[in-house]
Formats: C-alpha cells, structure tokens, sequence
C-alpha cells in the first residue's frame, strides 16, 4: 500500500470527509470555466439557432461532463497529485476525498451530462461529448501522461473539441468551422503547457512525468515553443476564410497573434535565469489571456452586427 | 473518546452537503420541466408547420 492509500485510510477510513467546496474542486473550476466559453463561442459562431434554454443546458452539460473529467483525472492521478506542488493540495492527495468516491462523482456526472445533451439537444453533440470525455481520461491520463513528452500534444484534442460540441449542439453536424475553432485550441495547447512546464520542470520530474522539458531539455522545448506558436499563427486565420469570422476578428487576432510570437521568440532566446523563467511565466500567462481574446472576437462581431467574410468553400 | 462514527463537525459538514444537494436537484427538476416544455413546444411547431 504507497504512502498515499495509508495517509488516506488513516485519515477519513469513513469517507464522507469532503466539503461541497472539495467536491468543487473536484470539477477543476478554472479549466470548467474556459471549456464553458469556448463552447459558448462555438454556439455563437454557428450557423442557425438554438432556443436561449437549449443552449443554456448545452452548456451546463459540456460544463458538467467537462468537470466529470477532472475528477476522474484527480482519481487516477492521486499519486502524481501527491508529490506535486502544483497539486499537493488537491482534495484526493489531501485526503479530504476518497479515490473511490472521486471515480463514482466523476463516473456518475459523466453520464449524467452524455445523457442529459442526447435527450435535450442532439446526439451529435453527445456523442462528441462523450468521446471528449474519454479521451481525456483513457486516452490521456490513463496512457499518454506517463508515457510519452508528446502527451500533451495529442491528449490536446480533449480540450480543443468544447467549441465543436457547442457549434454540433446547434447544427447537429461537425463543419469545417467548427473544425477550425478546434484546430486553434489544439495547436495552442502544446505552447501554453510546455511554456507552464518550463519553470515547474523539477516538479514534473519529481512525479515522473515524462514532460518534454525534462524528457528532450529546455532547448528543445523552446524550439518546439516557437516552432508550434508559428503553425498557430495561419490557423488563427482559419475561421475568417472558413466565413465564421470578419474583419474585426483578423485585425484583432493579428494583433494577439503578433504579441503571442513576440514572447515565444522571448523564450527561445532567453535561456538563463530569473529573466528565463519570467519569459516562460509571461508566455503562460499571455497564452490563457490571447486564447480567451481571440474567441471572444467571434461573439463580439456578432453583437456588433459585423458581416464574417464569405467562406472559401463552396 | 467518542465511538460515534461521526463528529458533531462531520455531521454539520454532512447536514451542508444534503442542503446543497437538494437546492441542486430541485434546480433542475425546474430545469427538466422547462426542457420538456421547450422541446414538446418545438415539435409541436414542426407538425402544425410540416
């Protein structure tokens, strides 16, 4: 039995120990709230209406099934949770939650939010739900997080379908638009996290995390950062081609674009130092910032009443 | 040393959670009942209309 089964059975051997506030936590509320808005976003930028209540469940259940993944996650990854100082604190290390009962909330919501968007909106979405949800807990945390530096760039797929379920919620279809909005976030992710575990690398190494800092160097990492921020660059442009977007949206997504390159180059050419570790911080931080900035150019032309461009396709 | 399995701060702790719960399953009793509204309003449409 390893040190974190037996402080847990010491513990709370009754269970039933977790606070509401614990079982929040569980859902992973900030990674909820981003999978809420690109999924919001996707609804706006598709074709056609969705009846305002519609939507609204829509979005509780990829909100639900988003954080059923989440504690499914902080169910099979206790152990790594337990040594890391990122998420030491985590109700399941800290014992507050049994891992037991983390797999039946996170099991249960699971279901719940598959079923209720198959009943209420369409099976579609649904089932695009639900391969989300899978494949963020099999595909990802079950096999690629401890076996290869590039789990991150294919378990990426998990976050990136929010916006598809939202726009499938609507159309009942998977388009080339919502594909568009899904390739952003998938080529967004591998910048975001290795700029993240640049400065937590001993952090990863400690739970043995093959993470690409500490599998292929902070050098490679870098050109990796820089080479994966410039293919991030012509797809940002996607959707206007694709006629989802307009000239408020290209002019703005320019210019986060511009800025998101600039602290990439940073970090490439910075390589020693607090002025090192301040670059990736500052690229972390700005990546969260420009993937929120450039979605929400989509609702906001929309709210203007500004024209998206005809699409390339017939 | 109390043999009760659970503390007076266990049970508040309970009593807290079973509030919150039931706030939630009667928000969305409401939530259903205005999703069957909704969608049989919806399909009613599409028959009178089609």
């Amino acid at each position: 039995m390893s040190d974190l089964q037996l402080n847990i059975a010491s513990d709370s051997a009754l269970g039933g120990q977790g606070t509401a506030g614990d079982y929040f936590a569980l859902l992973k509320p900030r990674v909820m709230s981003l999978v809420v808005f690109t999924a919001f976003v996707g609804i706006v930028a598709a074709p056609g209406t969705l009846h305002p209540l519609l939507a609204l469940v829509a979005l509780l259940a990829i909100a639900v099934g988003a954080g059923a993944s989440g504690a499914l996650n902080m169910w099979y990854d206790a152990d790594i949770d337990a040594v890391m100082r990122r998420t030491r604190s985590r109700p399941v290390p800290r014992g507050a939650i049994l891992p037991g009962e983390a797999l039946g909330f996170g099991g249960f919501l699971a279901a719940a939010s598959v079923i209720v968007l198959g009943l209420f909106v369409n099976l579609v979405a649904a089932a695009l739900l639900a391969f989300t949800i899978f494949f963020y807990v099999v595909i990802y945390t079950m096999w690629l997080k401890r076996w290869t530096p590039q789990n991150i760039v294919i378990g990426g797929a998990a976050g990136a379908l929010p916006p598809m379920i939202g726009w499938a919620a609507v159309t009942g279809t998977i388009d080339p638009g919502a594909i568009s909005l899904f390739l952003i976030i998938f080529m967004w992710t591998p910048p975001h996290f290795w700029a993240l575990a640049l400065f937590r690398e001993d952090d990863y190494a400690k739970a043995g995390v093959p993470m690409l800092p500490n599998v292929a160097g902070p050098d490679e990492t870098r050109r990796q950062i820089l080479l994966y921020t410039l293919v991030l660059l012509p797809l940002t442009f996607l959707p206007a081609l694709l006629g989802v977007s307009g000239s408020v949206y290209v002019a703005g997504a320019a210019l986060l674009s511009a800025i998101f390159v600039y602290y990439a180059v940073q970090v490439y050419r910075l390589r020693e130092g607090a002025a090192a570790t301040g670059a990736c911080r500052k690229l972390f931080g700005f990546s969260i910032l420009w993937l929120f900035l450039v979605f929400a150019l989509i609702p906001v032309e929309r709210l203007l009443g500004i024209a998206s461009f005809p699409s390339v396709l017939p | 040393m109390s043999n009760a399995p659970f503390s007076p701060a266990d049970m508040a702790r309970r009593r807290k959670r079973a509030v919150i719960m039931a706030l939630i399953l009667a928000a969305l009793m409401v939530l259903f009942f205005a999703l069957t509204i909704v969608r049989i309003g919806s399909n009613f449409t599409a028959v009178a209309g089609g």
